[in-house]
């Protein structure tokens, strides 16, 4: 065996320009494996450092009222191994059980969930930091970590398939440039699974030598990448910086799946040449070789007859014999037509991506009349008016005062039976915590039975309030309602809002809600689970429930609200001077959004984004090229002998030249629909994804069709380049020699 | 018809030189059946490859039918060779994806010329090649590709045929066959008809013989 494998070390050494690009080419192979599984290692490490930063090191939380609630969790947790920390706080207003397990992984909140089966969990609220369960490969499908992994595991498929194509088409071609070499071999007494296994040590010659070499490059690109990793995550969310990770266990994973490309790559050929009948290559020298299945090809079916019509019409005899040429070359070419392929469908999904996020980020501002926004609190209403009117003066009027102690909730009046309602709420600067609701008739009549109210009372804008002290969640934080007191014959001015967020009426717009009774809560009063502690029935089909507004609202009793907004030229500067002002206030508090930092931000993310995806659309270019070139530069040879035969017998260079184009646009057109076909299936199905947040309409991805048929014809290019470098070397004579040896 | 002027061909291998042509002139009359003969090395086959002008002189000059071949640009050589010349090789050389009635027709569609259905017809009997003609060479033994090489040859109706060794792959029935339709194609139509060969049972059919030796001429003999 080792005079074979000496072999195979002169074979690759002989065709040393094959060689090296065969080796480029895994190297970039083995770099885009080593950037994305140690950006995933990274990735883990910005996930557990922001989860830390934001919400602390323990995994789970629970909050109760009552201690003794989660005295029963304490001892339970404390006997078990499983969780290395257990800490009850009782300091404050609600008891708080802090929880860290030992050792997080894939299956932490599955677990969890089996235990705390076990314990009864009524006026429990319980949390846990799914961020930093995240970062520790936590599986479960609420957390998100499942469409990460789903991106990470499309993006390796991808990578693999046009690794294992390229890869595959160069290992077959170096088979078949030794398929003589084999027959004597075989002829001589090799067996099949020695001369297999010339193959593979062919192969693993190539991934053992480019792998330290594409490792490093990998780790190399991604610190290069990493200004744009970080622009990516922050357009996402408020991520800190990337600090590259390098993990083992990751490391062990990218020699695996560089080692599982390279057995799939060369099993094809390895098992071909097994198979290889010693007396039809050692035929071969005499004259140009043509497989069974070739012959089939360049057999004419009426297809076939319709296609050379068409064909000759446009390109006469050089377009025929290109033809017939495409169709016996079909077999040879396919892997990395293919490959090909998956780059103009890369390059149309990132259009496509392009396109979507640019309109999502449109809509999502383009309705906006303003790009700053101001939220002052104070308990001092007189000196919040002060503040808020010297806030306007600095803006030179710019911003403009929206609303006052209020809270922005969700939809507008009317509203339908089940649907939520908002409104604002001006009081007597005092905190209402209400959503506003809407009942049916039947609850309304079986409100008014059961508490006996005169139901022709309610009319027009009066209303029944419901005191309703059930705990709230606010921004994911379990808080008890804040009682209000509200009596018969009270006035509430109420705002009603618009379906977004963002946009507010203007102030004198409110409605004024009579209080026409007051009643005590009852689930079945609000028909959704609502955190409110004050409902107010407005009318038979409104009724008023006031939810605090997030995020602006403060919790404190008695503290007011301001809010301006206004579109400003300079939102920057206003920002900074409209902060460098509160910072000087003690008692009022604010929060500024500017939202032009916002679009930026968002912006920078998409085009983090882009840069990646276009980055690894580059490499995986590069690959295909690599394969091209060899496979070109191989195939070619053997067809230099054609081209002399072509020419002595009377065929101009020019007519050469112009076989070699129709040639090139037939494979051209191979790769090019394919993969036209499937980026416009990827791009709808994109579209897909986003409709279910945003209305996007869908668009041809012109541009990535454009970019992949640029790469196609620089692939064209190359290819005739090669040849006719070749052609250049060799004359007619010594071409019409060739074997003859 | 032809005339070689001081042709001399040199290699270059490496470090030694090799004169495969070492001052040749020659005169070859239309219609002359001409045999090159000699050992191998003799530079028989560059001659050959000379007067097709498949290959470059390092000197001297080759005229066909008044035209400085040498001097021609390549698109000029590739339409002179298939207007005017038919080539024949030893390893028949044909185009694999073609059939056998493509092969022969591929010179005059190369001139986008019509086809005369009829002399292919004739020809393809002639070749004994009627009922093979949809088949692709692969699909043919070794004396068949030859006469397909040799319709190829013909099908044009050139003035000049270059054939190099023609039986050198053949056994004695199919040599007979070739050197047939050769001895055919000089006395029916005319044409000049010069032929490489080592064997000089096959070069005996020829009406002129040239003996080459170490690049030079060394007999020429009218038989």
């Amino acid at each position: 065996m080792k005079i074979l494998f000496i072999s195979t070390l002169r074979h690759i050494k002989k065709h040393f320009i094959q060689t090296l690009l065969t080796f480029f080419m895994t190297i970039l192979i083995i770099a885009v494996l080593s950037a994305i599984f140690n950006f995933a290692a990274s990735f883990k490490d910005v996930l557990r450092r922001w989860a830390i930063d934001t919400s602390g090191t323990y995994h789970y939380k629970f909050v109760a009222e009552d201690a003794n609630k989660l005295k029963e969790l304490e001892e339970g947790f404390k006997k078990d191994s499983w969780f290395s920390e257990v800490f009850l706080d009782t300091e404050d207003r609600e008891a708080v059980l802090f929880v860290t397990v030992d050792k997080p992984g894939l299956f932490t909140t599955r677990i969890m969930k089996d235990k705390l089966s076990e314990y009864s969990l009524d006026s429990i609220y319980q949390d846990h930091n799914w961020e930093l369960l995240v970062s520790y490969g936590d599986l479960c499908k609420e957390n998100g970590m499942y469409a990460f992994l789903l991106i990470f595991i499309i993006i390796i498929t991808i990578i693999t398939l046009a690794s294992v194509l390229t890869l595959g088409a160069v290992l077959k071609i170096s088979a078949f440039q030794r398929e003589r070499d084999f027959a004597l071999l075989s002829s001589i007494g090799t067996s099949g699974s020695q001369i297999s296994r010339m193959i593979l040590f062919e192969s693993m010659i190539y991934i053992l030598i480019a792998l330290p070499f594409g490792l490093v490059f990998g780790i190399y690109l991604l610190d290069l990448s990493r200004s744009r990793l970080d622009a990516m995550l922050k357009g996402l969310e408020k991520f800190p910086p990337v600090e590259i990770v390098i993990s083992i266990p990751f490391m062990i994973a990218i020699i695996i799946a560089s080692g599982g490309i390279i057995l799939v790559s060369t099993y094809p050929p390895a098992k071909k040449a097994a198979k290889i009948r010693p007396i039809e290559a050692l035929r071969q020298n005499q004259q140009i070789h043509i497989s069974k299945w070739e012959q089939k090809q360049t057999r004419n079916s009426a297809l076939s007859n319709f296609a050379t019509k068409i064909i000759s019409r446009f390109f006469q005899i050089e377009g025929q014999l290109a033809y017939k040429t495409y169709k016996r070359f079909k077999r040879r070419y396919y892997p990395v037509l293919m490959a090909m392929s998956v780059n103009i469908a890369l390059c149309m999904v990132l259009s496509s991506f392009s396109h979507y996020t640019n309109d999502v980020i449109s809509m999502t501002y383009s309705g906006m009349d303003y790009n700053i926004n101001i939220h002052l609190s104070c308990d001092d209403s007189k000196l919040l008016g002060q503040t808020a009117n010297e806030l306007v003066q600095i803006s030179d009027n710019q911003l403009s005062l929206i609303r006052q102690t209020a809270f922005e909730l969700r939809n507008p009046l009317p509203l339908s039976e089940t649907g939520y309602g908002s409104g604002l709420f001006q009081g007597s600067g005092r905190q209402p915590d209400a959503v506003l609701l809407s009942v049916d008739e039947n609850t309304l009549n079986s409100i008014c039975n059961r508490e006996g109210i005169d139901k022709n009372t309610l009319s027009g804008n009066t209303g029944i309030f419901i005191n309703d002290e059930r705990t709230w969640r606010n921004d994911g934080v379990q808080e008890k309602g804040r009682p209000y007191h509200l009596e018969t014959g009270d006035i509430l001015p109420v705002y009603s809002t618009h379906v977004s967020d963002l946009e507010l009426s203007k102030p004198n717009d409110a409605i004024d809600i009579k209080i026409a009774a007051v009643i005590d809560y009852s689930p079945e009063y609000t028909k959704v689970d609502a955190p409110t502690s004050l409902v107010i029935l407005v009318s038979e089909d409104t009724f008023l429930s006031l939810e605090p507004c997030r995020p602006f609202a403060e919790r404190d009793v008695g503290t007011h609200n301001v809010i301006l907004r206004g579109m400003v030229d300079e939102a920057d500067v206003l920002e900074n001077s409209t902060s460098t002002y509160l910072d000087k206030q003690t008692q009022v508090h604010g929060n500024i959004y500017n939202y032009d930092e916002q679009i930026r931000g968002d912006q920078a993310g998409i085009t983090g984004i882009r840069y990646l995806l276009t980055g690894l659309i580059i490499i995986l270019l590069f690959i295909c090229m690599f394969s091209n070139f060899i496979v070109t530069w191989t195939i070619a040879h053997g067809r230099i002998k054609e081209f002399s035969i072509l020419s002595s017998i009377g065929m101009t260079p020019e007519s050469i030249r112009k076989m070699k184009k129709v040639e090139s646009l037939l494979n051209s057109i191979k790769a090019l629909v394919p993969g036209t076909a499937v980026g416009i299936i990827c791009s709808l199905f994109i579209q897909k994804i986003y409709l279910t947040e945003y209305n996007v309409s869908w668009s041809f991805p012109w541009l990535g069709l454009f970019i992949g048929i640029l790469i196609l014809i620089f692939a064209s290019v190359l290819s005739e380049c090669v040849i006719n470098l070749l052609m250049r070397k060799i004359s007619i004579v010594e071409g019409v020699r060739i074997n003859e040896i | 018809m032809i005339t070689i002027q001081n042709l001399t061909k040199i290699y270059k291998i490496g470090d030694s030189t090799v004169i495969a042509l070492d001052n040749v002139n020659l005169e070859i009359k239309k219609g002359e059946f001409l045999a090159i003969t000699g050992p191998s090395g003799s530079g028989k086959s560059t001659l050959l490859h000379m007067m097709a002008g498949v290959d470059i002189p390092t000197s001297g000059n080759v005229f066909i039918e008044g035209k400085n071949i040498n001097k021609l640009q390549p698109s000029e050589q590739a339409i002179f060779r298939r207007r005017h010349i038919g080539m024949i090789y030893q390893s028949f050389n044909l185009i694999p994806t073609l059939t056998v009635e493509e092969n022969i027709i591929l010179p005059l569609m190369l001139d986008g010329k019509k086809i005369d259905r009829a002399m292919l017809m004739s020809l393809l009997e002639l070749l004994g090649l009627s009922e093979r003609r949809k088949h692709l060479p692969n699909q043919l033994s070794g004396g068949q590709q030859q006469r397909v090489a040799i319709g190829r040859g013909l099908m044009s109706k050139p003035s000049l045929i270059l054939a190099d060794e023609p039986t050198g792959n053949l056994d004695s029935e199919n040599t007979e066959e070739v050197l047939t339709l050769l001895r055919a194609a000089n006395e029916n139509y005319d044409q000049t008809i010069i032929m490489v060969s080592h064997d000089e049972n096959v070069s005996s059919i020829a009406k002129r013989r040239i003996f080459m030796k170490d690049g030079h001429i060394a007999l020429d003999k009218v038989v």
